[in-house]
């Protein structure tokens, strides 16, 4: 009993700091690499803060600290320096495991190579985090995984193994399952990097829909200038610092 | 299965089926190879030690040359200590196979069959008990190889008496006769006959042989199923004292007892063979399991860096530490259901084939196919501890990647880097000593070095493999370069052994008449045993006495010198002398004085040297004068060796040409020569004919083929755990391979899309293969000589109770060579080839 009541103090200590922060809210970021050549900086006191609807587009050539800015906020690194709270948690602070659970349900991730597990069906790949994370009760997931499917017009794939579907419609799911657990966040490094122009605007047609119809926050990492003039806030990065944070009025979003 | 994690277990098992036949046979092996060892054991120990104390076996026997009757049985029973004692004949007799063609028959007569107390012969097939004129014959003699090639019930035999007179007996049956030694092992055939037929022989209504029991204090008291080591000594020394006491009656008869043992108690006549042959088997079926474990560990450590993308998502998606653990230990736990599915019965069946090929080799009977709850259990614990262990670090390391590491493997050759560290220098160094190497060939070498510790569990089971393989061979070597010392210590072609004392003279002029044989000598023969200077009594030693001048037996002298003329009471006596004789050794025999007991006379003898042994009996040798006056048998012998012109006997074939030849023309082949088991009977039937007592004629060559067929059988038992090994051995290849081809698809594809063609991606994987299996050809090459030298001693010790003499086998070395590469081509064929399908598209979409 007194251990369940100082774990749960610990989590309001934590949660009573950030509580009034942003939905992101990166603070002084540093990160290191160790490289042959010596230390090199991927991020550089970076601060950020990004509210909730919002559609946000990073760009930056190759090397400028575009993956590694994104992987701060997911929690799939930590910074060297500096704070980075997500949703009110000071996810840098959290235990390898308590990250997953916690990036499980708060936040969807959407890779460039799609990283759908080969062995699932596309819907069993989308109930997986609904299993990891204990969300919804298992009698529903199915139909819960046809409904995230059908917004992304995949329910008629529901039940093929990833590699019998095209690159674009792999993505489509990976999508989907980003939205399995409905996180207020989603993170979305290269979507279409690896789609042919008719299917990157479907995809990218998607998230807009997400971000007006269902209130989801994203971040978005491309190369691709043509998408991410359409989004309403654009941030170019270079060398590990913030060059420009634009606010675009043209923006369809 | 309603948690999708649990489904992608199970998918991600029957999904890749050759990888999970991988696992699995890598698991089942080691586990086949306990059920079969374990079970084996099992079903022999079940049964054999039950059928064996139900023929209530005797403590110990003695042998005479002359015969005694019914009261000297009568007054042996009245000893103390004496349970039951009874009398047998045996008569060693040729019987007819074909025209002017005889083999040995030993037979064995009882006075009553219906009330045999000590060693019982079970009856099998036919009539039982044998009347006058009729025979039965040990249910594993009756075989072509015997003599008894189209010869069943029913059919008459014809033998030649020991007067000369040809008898005819009818085959009536069959029995078991557990007590003896294995017919086919020793190649000689048993028949059991009534003393009625003996008669009809013309042989004496008298025994020659004769079998104790025990009183009831160290009989029936005890459970001989069961005894402990101090129980077993204790009646063990109390058969000793009671044999040392019936020999001394028999010899107050008149008797003259040339050989006396007391059986270990409870154990068969070739306990020590079942037991070194079960000491071998257990060796190696741990060896195997130990391979098998490797194989798990770099099975389960490649599945485990394969799935880390997947681990990298599942994190990415949400999954815990513990949830993927448990993941990854639920997979392990199927990969062990499904290996012990496989593994029990098929242990259970190789476990029943063992025991029936010891059965068959040793003469007795086992139960069949069964399963043991015991050796069950012992293989689930294995069959799933086992895996699950060595999944520890693996499933550890593997699910403690971070998302970062386990999905940032973008680029070729991620994981798995090679250039640095000592090894790969020198490998990078070797373009500059070999200047032709191809590019194909340094990238194969290159690779095999890149997982080093994948490499290091690879190499650890092959190298095991290749060692225990050469050892074997070089074991075999060893005891047949023993065998080949032990033979040429015998210097004589054939030996006539006659039931009674004859002149020497005779004997010799006799065997000289043959226009084949061109030396002749007789030695004298007798049995005798140690006093020791604390009184006690050693066992039975055979003592041979040498002529002067005699080259027939020369032994290897290990110490001192051999018998010389003028020699009196000097003795040379062998190594298996000195095993039972803690007062003496190697450094101190020579010079020694001992007494023996020879017919209850005691004589003093300078040991004059020490002469290499590899028999289970001490042997002395001293010189035969002096023998002849101890044993009264002056200028008579009972044996004579005799040397053969062997150039002007029938030619053996030699070439597969000559042995074709042979077969189809054997008259034409042989050109009307005889053969040495030609001349041999050419000389026994000239001795019959003579009217000497013939009781046993044997040759060289048969002597070497009994002693081979002994050493023979660990060694293939041997040679067939080797190859399961080799087995093991390929699987591991097979695995590693195709985990390489997989890690490095990628590469592969970046290789076809610089030009690599079909062949050249399937040769550098080839060649992978075949450097990994040199490399564990070199390491278990360098390994054999020491572990080789000391597994010859060990087996040694448990098969001739001697060390032998240790030859290492380069024949071995060359043969393993072919075998490993063959071994490394197969295995790595399947993940070559796929290799080589790969295209560019598929590599540079994978993910």
């Amino acid at each position: 009993m007194l251990g369940w009541r100082k774990k749960n103090q610990n989590r309001l200590e934590i949660a009573g700091d950030y509580s009034q922060s942003s939905l992101i809210d990166l603070r002084s970021i540093d990160k290191a690499y160790e490289t042959e050549a010596g230390p090199f900086l991927a991020l550089k006191e970076l601060d950020l803060k990004v509210d909730p609807g919002e559609f946000v587009a990073v760009v930056g050539k190759s090397g400028s600290g575009k993956s590694t800015l994104i992987n701060m906020i997911t929690g799939i690194d930590r910074p060297t320096n500096g704070e980075v709270i997500v949703d009110g948690t000071p996810i840098h602070l959290l235990t390898e495991g308590k990250m997953a659970e916690w990036r499980g349900r708060h936040m969807g991730i959407v890779f460039q190579f799609f990283q759908l597990l080969p062995t699932l069906t596309i819907a069993e790949n989308i109930m997986l985090p609904m299993d990891f994370c204990n969300m919804y009760k298992p009698a529903e997931r199915y139909d819960r995984a046809v409904h995230l499917l059908s917004l992304v017009e995949m329910e008629e794939q529901a039940n093929k193994l990833p590699n019998a579907v095209s690159g674009g419609q792999q993505q489509r799911a990976a999508i989907a399952r980003a939205l399995a657990n409905d996180p207020p966040i989603i993170v979305a490094d290269e979507p279409t990097g690896n789609l042919d122009s008719n299917t990157a605007d479907a995809v990218f047609a998607m998230f807009e829909k997400l971000v007006n119809e269902e209130d989801k926050t994203i971040l978005m990492v491309t190369h691709d200038n043509d998408l991410a003039d359409r989004v309403k806030r654009k941030l170019t990065i270079a060398d590990g610092e913030i060059l420009s944070d634009e606010i675009l009025e043209k923006a369809v979003a | 299965m309603r948690r999708i994690r649990w489904k992608k277990v199970w998918k991600d098992l029957t999904s890749n089926l050759s990888r999970t036949i991988l696992v699995v046979l890598s698991i089942a092996v080691g586990v086949i190879a306990i059920g079969m060892v374990l079970g084996a054991q099992g079903i022999i120990e079940r049964q054999l030690p039950r059928d064996f104390m139900a023929i209530d076996p005797a403590a110990g026997f003695a042998i005479t040359v002359t015969n005694f009757d019914d009261d000297v049985v009568d007054q042996i029973e009245g000893l103390d200590g004496v349970g039951t004692a009874e009398g047998r004949r045996v008569l060693i007799t040729p019987f007819e196979t074909g025209p002017d063609e005889f083999k040995n028959l030993q037979l064995v007569a009882v006075a009553d069959f219906e009330d045999i107390k000590i060693n019982k012969i079970n009856p099998e097939e036919g009539k039982f008990p044998p009347g006058p004129g009729e025979i039965l014959i040990e249910r594993s003699a009756l075989s072509p190889n015997l003599g008894f090639e189209g010869i069943g019930i029913g059919d008459a035999i014809k033998l030649k008496a020991p007067s000369g007179k040809e008898r005819s007996l009818t085959i009536v049956g069959t029995a078991h006769d557990l007590n003896n030694f294995p017919p086919q092992l020793f190649q000689t055939a048993y028949g059991y006959v009534s003393f009625e037929t003996m008669e009809l022989l013309q042989e004496p209504q008298e025994y020659n042989q004769l079998f104790y029991t025990l009183s009831d204090e160290f009989n029936a008291n005890y459970d001989y199923l069961n005894l402990s080591p101090e129980d077993s000594s204790a009646i063990q020394e109390e058969a000793n004292r009671v044999g040392a006491l019936i020999q001394k009656r028999l010899e107050d008869t008149g008797a003259i007892v040339i050989f006396t043992l007391a059986s270990p108690p409870g154990e068969l006549p070739l306990q020590t063979v079942l037991d070194g042959l079960s000491t071998l088997l257990l060796v190696m079926g741990l060896l195997s399991l130990g391979l098998s474990i490797f194989l798990i560990v770099n099975t389960l450590s490649a599945i485990l860096t394969q799935q880390v993308r997947q681990i990298g998502i599942m994190k990415s998606i949400g999954a815990r530490v513990p949830q993927l653990t448990a993941m990854y230990f639920f997979m392990v736990l199927i990969f062990g259901v499904l290996a012990l599915i496989l593994a029990i019965p098929l242990g259970a069946l190789a476990a029943s084939g063992l025991a029936q090929v010891f059965a068959l080799a040793l003469n007795f009977n086992v139960a069949g196919f069964n399963l043991d709850p015991l050796v069950i259990g012992l293989q689930v614990i294995v069959g799933l501890s086992i895996p699950m262990l060595a999944a520890i670090i693996p499933i550890w390391r593997g699910t403690r990647t971070t998302v970062r590491e386990a999905i940032s493997d973008h680029g070729a050759g991620q994981g798995s880097a090679f250039g640095t560290g000592f090894i790969d220098s020198a490998i990078l160094g070797l373009k500059r000593v070999i200047p032709g190497m191809k590019r194909p060939a340094q990238i194969s070498l290159r690779n095999t070095f890149r997982r080093k510790w994948r490499l290091a569990l690879t190499l650890t089971s092959l190298s095991l493999a290749s060692l225990i393989f050469m050892s074997i061979l070089s074991i075999q070597a060893s005891l047949q370069e023993t065998l080949a010392e032990s033979i040429s210590t015998f210097n004589f072609d054939i030996n006539i052994r006659f039931s009674r004392d004859y002149r020497s003279e005779r004997l010799v002029r006799e065997a000289l008449q043959n226009p084949y044989v061109t030396e002749a000598e007789t030695w004298g023969f007798g049995g005798g045993r140690r006093l020791r200077p604390d009184g006690t009594e050693s066992d039975n030693v055979i003592l041979y006495g040498a002529p002067e001048g005699g080259t027939m037996i020369q032994p290897a002298m290990l110490q001192g010198r051999w018998l010389e003329p003028g020699d009196t009471n000097a003795a040379v006596v062998t190594t298996d002398f000195l095993r039972s004789e803690d007062d003496l050794d190697d450094t101190n025999v020579v010079g020694q004085t001992i007494t023996f007991d020879i017919n209850g006379k005691e004589t003093d003898w300078i040991v004059v040297g020490l002469a290499r042994g590899a028999q289970p009996v001490g042997i002395a040798y001293l010189p035969s004068p002096t023998l002849d006056r101890v044993t009264n048998s002056v200028g008579t012998s009972q044996a004579v060796f005799m040397r053969v012109d062997r150039s002007a006997l029938a030619p053996e074939p030699q070439s597969f040409s000559e042995q074709l030849q042979a077969l189809s023309d054997p008259a034409g082949f042989t050109q009307g020569l005889p053969d040495l088991d030609g001349v041999a009977t050419q000389l026994e039937t000239a001795y019959r004919d003579q009217g000497f007592r013939v009781e046993e004629t044997q040759t060289i060559d048969l002597a070497r083929s009994i002693i081979s067929i002994f050493f023979n059988i660990p060694i293939y038992l041997a040679l067939v755990m080797a190859a399961l090994l080799g087995f093991v051995g390929g699987l591991g290849l097979a695995g590693t391979m195709s985990i390489n081809v997989i890690e490095r698809l990628r590469e592969i594809g970046v290789m076809r899309a610089v030009g690599a063609s079909d062949r050249s991606v399937l040769g550098i994987v080839l060649l992978e293969g075949v450097i990994i299996g040199l490399i564990s050809w070199f390491i278990g090459a360098v390994l054999s000589y020491p572990v080789s030298q000391w597994l010859s001693n060990l087996a040694g010790r448990l098969l001739l109770q001697a060390i032998p003499t240790y030859r290492f086998s380069s024949f071995g070395v060359v043969l393993w060579l072919v075998l490993v590469v063959l071994i490394a081509i197969v295995s790595s064929y399947l993940p070559a080839r796929n290799a080589s399908k790969v295209t560019v598209r598929e590599v540079l979409s994978y993910e």
